[in-house]
């Protein structure tokens, strides 16, 4: 490989690199941890964070805007947002499923003063990392021969004590 | 207050109306107590 | 727990259903099982046998039902879903489920049937739906601590507690559910989320079917409507049963009323004066969204917060927090779902003090009576204001030994004193302590102050009396 060649492929990599990790790099942050944002409230006041999270519970439309509560592994918090952006999401935490998994980015409020001291995040975009899914709960079998077992054993001592308390002993 | 109560729930359960003058009454209690509690918090902010 | 079976069913949650079947056989077995040994004679039942059965069934109730929670995989360990169990039962609302916001409807279902069958009392259910005899039953029912005679025959009593709730039980879970729909929630969890958050705030539980608990929801309308719904609750059975047989007045003139009112404007003065101190929230509305929705769900001893525990320890200064632990440990009113020592109590000592002044500076021949008012014209005698200051006295001790417990457990000051004000007087409210981290000492410790608070202790005593005696006897 001639040098210029070197030169230019050298360039051309840091340009590729530079631009899978554009966005991040713009916007300045890897998520942080929910609790990190409650535990250390003051710190964040006002920055500009991104957090990554489930989408948990109902997407809750309020005029133009959304109140949608993403919780992460440490805590869950609440997310405002224009509600253009809250209708991306497709599926919402449940028992049933496992909601979108989002990245978000907004202002951080420990004492919002649009929302009457409430702690939450002022977001203008949402980002879906990925759809949510259903969440299969197949009966579990140890369980299913145990209650069998009890409900065979409960009729019995039943029809005893009715038995018994029929012949006056009880 | 044994007797006042016997007799009462002798005569008569309670009334609909009364149930329903009764509820009201205690949420408006309440409101009451929310309303003081907003005013507290508005004079002492000032 | 047939209810949360059904529901199991109904959602087609059927790992939930096998945990309820389970649940459901193992109490009938456990039913059998108690009443095979001790059906023996038939004696009628003593003061002290009714103590015994009350504070007796409240432990063996705890470890059956139990069962579901912990078979639902949502508790690190057998003792944690015990722990919720009582904290349902005594309608505290400290909770250690994990997950809460994946937990299917009949698992929710049961958290908050148990909170609101806790609140009406485990013994009048019993009274109500089972028992025959009726001589055997009012002294079972004087041991559960709500020491009012609404109606001279136990039965009625029972029955119009229930009538009480039912009315309100329906009326709220409308409210609750219009709500709800109007903030956005859909159908059919509009509903669900309204028949648990009325069953939640009556009870003054303080449960909530989701992990952010009240701040879930961003609205002030269900912030309203759950203050208006869980100081109600809070309210002594037989004044609702007064007001309601057309006594208006009783509202007005009731010393728990009075009491309650005037600790909750004084102690709303000194937590807004402590957030100006401390310098927190915005405007006045964040002060009242945040400080005086806490102090009154406090106060009540309600326990639905719209904040992250930390931020009580993090951001409300020691001022505010202090009048909030004062709050929890006076409670709400006697004869209710409220903990703490009682508006009746504090209205009783400062009768008590009143009269005691009064008698300073009139000439000692003179005659004095000092009365109050609740339900009628009492005349204060040496009795009440023993009987009270023995119990706050009592409330104060186990409020210490919460407090050392949580010091020895590692825990600062501050931290230990909020929680175990809350734990002391049933409140629910969280300065961060309570979690599946914490040391199973303390969970044991406070499982025990939850139940001796909730039984206002005379029952407790006398079981142990009752079993030292028995022993010694044999």
């Amino acid at each position: 490989m001639r040098r210029g060649e070197r030169v230019r492929l050298i360039y051309l990599s840091f340009l590729a690199v530079a631009i899978i990790f554009w966005r991040p790099v713009l916007t300045g942050a890897a998520p942080v941890p929910v609790n990190d944002l409650i535990e250390k409230s003051r710190e964040y006041d006002g920055k500009r964070v991104t957090i990554s999270g489930e989408v948990i519970g109902d997407v809750m439309k309020r005029g133009n805007f959304a109140w949608v509560n993403v919780a992460d592994s440490s805590a869950a918090i609440g997310v405002w947002l224009p509600y253009e952006e809250a209708k991306k999401i497709t599926h919402t935490g449940s028992y049933r499923f496992r909601g979108d998994t989002v990245l978000v980015e907004g202002v951080f409020h420990r004492a919002c003063p649009e929302h009457y001291g409430e702690l939450d995040l002022h977001a203008d975009s949402l980002q879906i990392v990925s759809p949510g899914r259903p969440l299969s709960h197949p009966l579990d079998r140890e369980k299913a021969l145990l209650a069998g077992i009890l409900l065979l054993l409960t009729a019995a001592v039943a029809m005893v004590w009715y038995r018994r308390r029929k012949a006056g002993l009880l | 207050m044994f007797a006042r109560l016997f007799r009462r729930s002798r005569r008569r359960r309670y009334t609909p109306v009364d149930v329903f003058l009764g509820m009201g009454v205690e949420m408006l209690y309440v409101a009451l107590l929310i309303g003081a509690g907003a005013l507290i918090s508005w004079l002492v902010v000032r | 727990m047939l209810f949360p079976l059904a529901v199991a069913i109904i959602a087609r949650e059927w790992n939930a259903a096998l945990d309820f079947l389970i649940g459901f056989c193992a109490c009938l077995l456990a039913g059998f099982f108690l009443v095979l040994i001790c059906a023996r004679g038939k004696r009628p039942i003593s003061w002290t046998h009714g103590m015994v059965v009350a504070s007796f069934s409240w432990i063996i109730g705890m470890l059956l039902a139990a069962i579901p929670y912990y078979l639902s995989g949502h508790y690190l360990s057998y003792l944690d879903a015990c722990f919720d169990v009582m904290s349902g039962f005594t309608t505290t609302g400290l909770t250690l489920i994990q997950d809460l916001d994946h937990a299917g409807y009949a698992l929710n279902m049961w958290r908050h049937v148990l909170t609101y069958l806790g609140g009406q009392g485990m013994v009048v259910f019993a009274l109500t739906f089972l028992m025959n005899d009726a001589g055997g039953a009012f002294k079972i029912y004087v041991g559960e601590a709500k020491d009012e005679k609404l109606l001279p025959n136990v039965r009625n009593t029972a029955r119009a507690i229930w009538f009480i709730s039912v009315v309100y039980l329906l009326v709220g879970t409308l409210i609750f559910t219009l709500v709800a729909l109007g903030e956005g929630i859909k159908m059919p969890r509009a509903f669900l989320h309204g028949l648990w958050l009325f069953m939640g705030g009556w009870s003054t539980g303080g449960f909530a079917p989701m992990s952010q608990n009240i701040l879930y929801y961003h609205s002030l309308l269900i912030e309203l409507f759950t203050i208006i719904f869980f100081t109600v609750g809070s309210f002594n059975f037989a004044l609702h049963y007064a007001v309601w047989s057309g006594d208006r007045q009783e509202l007005r003139k009731n010393v728990e009323i009075i009491s309650f009112t005037v600790t909750l404007i004084l102690l709303t003065l000194l937590t807004t004066a402590g957030f100006m101190k401390a310098k927190i929230y915005p405007d006045w509305m964040a002060v009242f969204r945040k400080g005086f929705y806490h102090l009154i769900s406090g106060h009540t001893t309600t326990g639905f917060m719209t904040v992250y525990a930390r931020q009580f320890i993090n951001d409300w200064g020691e001022l505010a927090l202090l009048a909030l632990i004062i709050a929890m440990l006076i409670g709400g009113s006697a004869s209710s779902t409220a903990g703490g020592f009682k508006g009746l109590r504090m209205g009783i000592l400062f009768h008590a003090l009143r009269e005691d002044v009064r008698r300073l500076i009139r000439p000692e021949t003179s005659v004095l009576v000092e009365k109050f008012h609740h339900l009628r014209e009492v005349v204060l005698g040496e009795r009440h204001v023993r009987m009270a200051l023995m119990i706050i006295v009592l409330y104060v001790f186990m409020f210490a030994v919460g407090t050392v417990g949580g010091l020895l457990a590692g825990y600062p000051l501050l931290e230990a004193m909020f929680e175990a004000a809350s734990v002391t007087g049933n409140v629910g409210l969280s300065a961060g302590v309570t979690t599946p981290a914490t040391p199973w000492g303390l969970k044991v410790l406070y499982i025990i102050m939850m139940w001796l608070a909730r039984l206002e202790f005379m029952s407790v005593f006398a079981m142990f009396a009752y079993i030292a005696a028995g022993l010694k006897n044999r």
